[in-house]
């Protein structure tokens, strides 16, 4: 079955595909149709006063879940949901004398931020929901400051790559990165989606030009194995990260589920990791959470349904059939795998929508 | 980008090197070593930098190791393993003999001894399998002496005592290679249950067993079974998990077929409810992005829009066996899964067996199988059919020539009751001729206690307890033997009917029912839904009928015919709660408590006692009267007063025979009414009548208009002349009596009237 004939079906079946299987009209179907799953995710993760919080790390809220949050609330077209963590957000992470948002906040201490570094991936997540929130609830003021922090990206974390000035690197945060030799780099950080909505919504055309280098870069990396967690990238290219995670693990796994975000299903990133996917991946059982990056031997494994959703969308976005391995949403998981499953369900709406969950 | 191109090599030649190196040490020496960051430019950066940000001293320091650490968002391995999923589950067991009490998806066996059968789904295997069983039993059960015996596709697996008392327990039977065959498989629990104190039927009634059916079935363990689930007997095995316990089975995607929806819907809910015996299937809706259940989905159906259609099974990423079905345009359903042999009608489709007029019919022929009894009470049901046309009002007699035994010396009082729907028609005492074959032992009856469509033959078994406040003796020796080679001979009627909803009950399919703008105010989708699931359990093998769904606000739309139906009483039969006899006096009871109630009767002056008696007389006209012309519609309102129940169905209107109403109660459950209809339509002891009222606890309680006229369905002829006229009279016998003496009159006074009128003198 040619899955572009799913579409095509899905046509002729008229009103189902005005009622949800174009892509445009995805996110207005999938707002109604799944709003329990979006329920489920706020009564879990997302306190009373707009905090999300991630379970596993001591409570603690990052500016990466705070972003995420609130991108969901607009997906979801929660305005309210989204209010309350955009105050919350700009109340205790937005202490920064720029307009980046401070990485981390924790409960129960005096000193709730005692490390005021951000994270670029919060600070980009955090804008593109602002860009998203602006045109859905019709509120400009969501603009200016993702503008603000765009701006503040591209002067803190987008960098000359070393040894080839000509491109850009996207830095996981204002400080500590950056070496005498070399950069640290998360491939995952890229979003090349949210990076060019954000450039096309504020005008900082650097966050374009990142997020093109970007898929190049990650490009270079699958040549030779899956994503790691983490580069070095210095004057003699692109290595394996000498201090930090080699392995394709909990980091690495976001960069095929944003590339199929981005519409990019056939990059080189997406594929090696969907045969590995394809190789290991048992329905209903645990799904690699770990891999080494070149022999693909999975390390770790995990019965959370998040990890398994989103292999099940890497699968399919390899396939050839209609619909994929994706369980049921649950929030019986901790926040990052709950919240990755979310967001294999916005990109599977918003450009695969034959990989339905079976 | 020149740089990383030109080092290609570089990376997995390091990735050697580094794997050595303890990350996290050197993670966190970047993390506590500013210094080590650089600038934009490439230069150093100083902290004061970061004092710029305006930072506290010893706030602000860049920890990038807590950031970096791959741990951090990794579970704990404990909280790791409580989500892992479940290594096994159960093909669970469905419960064919839907006269058992089932709730929460746990059935309750009452009795001394009982056979319970149910299907079970499996795939053939040549390694040894294990059927598992859960059970609680009573606390009157004594545990030594009670027990269950396994058996698979008639093979028996094995016996063990009914020793889970306070909770409930798992006892496993091993199955041997080559007992299981791929699809259905029969299973059949006998259980022996004996009272720890008492002996008799008393004590009888107090025995039972819960069967808990979601956790009783075969064992699928996931290791070792999940590649062979991916076919349609692994689909089936699930489906019969995922709706034990009367759970709801997902349907994804139905709306992604815009127009065509409703026909899927409506054959899917049809189909899967006749492929799968026990209670009816309940369907659950949902669009593909959906949460996780409290409990694990073990199959569901997905439907695909697609160019092409197809069915296909896959393991789901959530474990559970998934049918998808990949729709084109315009498929037609039945085409699509007619490949599909398994997902056809089952026996449980087939109504009882038709017995034929003016022929002794063995029992055999309609599935009365011989049975040995040897306890103390037994109560046997078995539903045979009589031809849509039969009708006999008359006196006219049924034979039962009855082939028993019973044993010799057995208790005083022990005695066999024979039954036809739910009326004894001869009590047989066990004493005296015992220890020999009685054959052909006549049983008349009349034979107006049966009527068209489905039966009920009855055998009531009592013993008593010798002595009956002492546990019974273990002996399983028989105290009665029903042989299967009695006949049941019953009369021969001309075609005919009379107006009654129980033909129109039978006949209602999926496709009976009937909404109007009202009915959504007391019927759910889901509602009809299961509804429909219940009515897919048998075809209708006659003229189709019609089902009516009705609102409490809609009541005024019910053709009432010529009886005047008081709608008050008929909404406070589904609305009030069932009287108790604590609210309710007792007649006489409030003389006997009264102690003024002598002075009053003495103070009565003789206008009272007029005035009663003058109440009796006219109370006694009016039943006269009603037995003459008996179409007011008091005795129905007099019979609804006392009615309570969960749903009623009308059928008032004798021009609309093949249509019925329903109305429910808005606290009612629609899958208990669905239970009974189901049941009903296989079992018998279903509507009749006119009006009819589900009791709360599952029963039919049935109204019959006094004034209902038989007719005649095949021409007047010299052979059906006395038996149709006998039909007709028999149905409202004073009025025709009443009718030929005022015709005799007339005529007597006619021809009075002309021999005087001929002997006048005329001049």
């Amino acid at each position: 079955m040619n899955r572009r004939r799913f579409l095509a079906s899905g046509a002729t079946f008229g009103a189902a595909l005005a009622a949800g299987h174009a892509p445009a009209l995805g996110q207005a179907r999938i707002a109604q149709q799944a709003r329990p799953v979006w329920d489920s995710w706020m009564a879990a993760y997302l306190r009373s006063d707009g905090r999300v919080v991630d379970t596993l790390q001591q409570e603690a809220s990052h500016s990466e879940g705070q972003g995420y949050g609130m991108l969901a609330a607009t997906m979801f077209e929660d305005e309210a949901a989204f209010r309350l963590m955009y105050r919350w957000t700009e109340q205790q992470l937005a202490l920064r004398p720029d307009a980046l948002l401070a990485w981390r906040w924790l409960p129960g201490q005096a000193n709730a931020v005692p490390d005021r570094n951000n994270a670029s991936d919060g600070d980009l997540f955090y804008a593109w929901a602002l860009v998203r929130a602006a045109a859905r609830f019709n509120d400009r003021s969501y603009l200016t400051r993702a503008a603000e922090i765009a701006q503040a990206l591209a002067s803190s974390c987008i960098v000359p790559m070393p040894g080839a000035s000509d491109k850009l690197v996207f830095l996981p945060a204002a400080f500590g990165f950056r070496h005498d030799t070399h950069m640290s780099v998360n491939p995952s950080y890229y979003m090349p989606l949210a990076m060019r909505d954000v450039a096309a919504a504020t005008g900082v055309s650097a966050l374009a030009a990142c997020a093109q280098h970007g898929e190049v870069l990650l490009e270079e990396i699958a040549r030779d194995g899956l994503v790691p967690d983490w580069v070095d990238i210095s004057e003699r290219g692109v290595t394996v990260s000498e201090a930090l995670s080699q392995n394709a693990g909990y980091e690495a796994m976001r960069v095929p589920l944003f590339l199929i975000w981005s519409r990019l299903q056939q990059h080189m990133a997406v594929r090696r990791m969907a045969s590995v996917y394809e190789r290991s991946l048992q329905p209903g059982r645990e799904a690699p959470t770990v891999v080494e990056p070149l022999s693909g031997v999975v390390l770790e494994t995990s019965a959370d349904p998040g990890y398994q959703a989103l292999a099940g969308l890497v699968v399919c976005s390899a396939g050839q059939g209609l619909g994929a391995l994706i369980p049921p949403f649950s929030a019986d998981q901790p926040y990052y795998p709950a919240t990755l499953q979310l967001f294999t369900m916005f990109a599977a709406t918003e450009t695969m929508p034959e990989c339905v969950p079976l | 980008m020149t740089a990383p191109a030109q080092h290609p090599r570089v990376i997995p030649a390091i990735r050697h090197v580094a794997r050595v190196v303890p990350a996290l040490l050197l993670a966190y020496g970047l993390g506590v070593s500013p210094l080590l960051a650089q600038s934009d430019d490439g230069g150093l950066i100083v902290m004061p930098q970061i004092e710029g940000l305006g930072l506290s001293q010893g706030q602000g320091m860049p920890d990038i190791s807590v950031r970096a650490d791959p741990a951090r968002r990794h579970a704990g391995a404990d909280e790791d393993v409580l989500r892992r999923p479940d290594e096994s589950w159960v093909s669970a067991l469905r419960l064919t003999d839907l006269h058992y009490p089932v709730q929460n998806g746990t059935a309750r066996i009452t009795g001394e001894r009982e056979w319970v059968n149910f299907d079970v789904y499996a795939l053939a295997n040549d390694t040894e399998e294990v059927v598992q069983i859960a059970t609680i039993a009573g606390i009157n059960n004594l545990p030594e002496r009670s027990r269950m015996r396994v058996s698979v596709n008639g093979q028996e697996l094995g016996t063990r005592n009914l020793t889970h008392i306070e909770q409930v327990g798992i006892d496993d039977f091993l199955v041997p290679a080559g007992v299981l065959r791929t699809g259905r498989n029969q299973v059949q629990i006998e259980l022996r249950q004996q009272h720890r104190i008492f002996c008799g039927p008393e004590a009888s009634y107090d025995l039972w067993t819960d069967i808990d059916l979601s956790r009783s079935g075969l064992v699928i363990r996931n290791t070792s079974d999940s590649g062979r689930l991916t076919g349609l007997d692994g689909f089936m095995m699930a489906l019969a998990a995922q709706s034990s316990g009367g759970r709801a089975v997902s349907i994804r995607g139905l709306d992604a077929l815009g127009s065509e929806a409703a026909i899927w819907r409506d054959f899917l809910v049809g189909t899967f409810n006749q492929a799968l015996a026990g209670m009816p299937l309940v369907f659950d809706f949902t669009s593909y992005w959906t949460t996780q259940a409290d409990t694990r989905e073990h199959a569901r159906i997905t439907i695909l829009p697609a160019a092409e259609s197809r069915v296909r099974f896959v393991i789901a990423g959530d474990g559970a066996v998934v049918m998808v079905l990949e729709v084109a345009q315009a498929t037609d359903p039945q085409q699509l899964l007619s490949g599909i042999n398994a997902v056809s009608v089952q026996d449980h489709d087939k109504r009882p067996p038709l017995i034929l007029p003016e022929m002794d019919v063995p029992f055999s022929s309609f599935g009365v199988e011989s049975e040995n009894f040897s306890q103390r009470y037994a109560l046997r049901n078995h539903a045979f059919r009589l031809p849509d046309d039969w009708l006999v009002l008359t006196a006219a007699k049924a034979r039962i020539y009855l082939d028993y035994a019973y044993a010799t010396n057995l208790p005083a009082g022990s005695m066999l009751l024979l039954q036809i729907n739910g009326t004894t028609v001869r009590l047989l005492p066990l004493r005296g001729e015992g220890g020999a074959p009685i054959t052909r032992f006549p049983i008349d009856f009349e034979a107006r206690l049966m009527h068209p469509g489905t039966n009920v033959l009855g055998f009531e078994l009592f013993v008593p307890g010798d002595p009956p406040t002492l546990p019974c003796a273990a002996n399983d020796a028989p105290v009665l033997h029903i042989s299967d080679s009695s006949t049941l001979h019953v009369p021969y009627s001309p075609s005919m009917s009379i107006p009654d909803m129980d033909l129109a009950f039978a006949a209602l399919s999926p496709d009976s029912l009937r909404l109007n703008d009202m009915s959504g105010r007391a019927y759910s989708q889901m509602d009809i839904l299961t509804l429909k699931a219940a009515l897919a359990r048998t075809r209708a093998a006659i003229r189709p009928s019609i089902l009516h769904l009705i609102s409490l606000d809609d009541l005024g739309s019910i053709p009432t015919g010529h009886y005047a139906a008081d709608r008050r009483l008929l909404e406070d039969a589904v609305l009030l709660p069932p009287p108790t006899d604590a609210l309710v006096p007792q007649p006489g009871m409030d003389r006997l408590d009264d102690p003024f109630l002598q002075r009053r009767v003495e103070q009565r002056s003789m206008s009272l006692a007029f005035s009663a008696g003058w109440d009796a007389v006219m109370e006694r006209g009016r039943w006269m009267f009603e037995r003459v012309f008996p179409s007011s519609g008091d005795q129905l309102n007099r019979w609804l007063a006392e009615q309570r129940g969960q749903a009623v169905l009308f059928q008032l209107d004798a021009t609309r025979p093949d249509e019925i109403w329903m109305l429910r109660g808005p606290d009612s459950d629609m899958h208990a009414i669905a239970h009974a209809v189901a049941r009903a339509r296989v079992n018998g002891g279903g509507p009749r009548g006119q009006v009819t009222v589900l009791t709360r606890d599952g029963n039919w309680e049935s109204w019959l208009a006094p004034d209902r006229r038989p007719a005649l369905l095949e021409p007047w002829s010299r052979e059906n002349f006395r038996a149709a006229m006998g039909n007709i009279v028999s149905a409202r016998p004073i009025f025709y009596t009443i009718l030929m003496l005022g015709l005799a009159i007339i005529s007597a006074v006619v021809a009075l009237r002309l021999v005087i009128s001929t002997r006048e003198h005329k001049i």
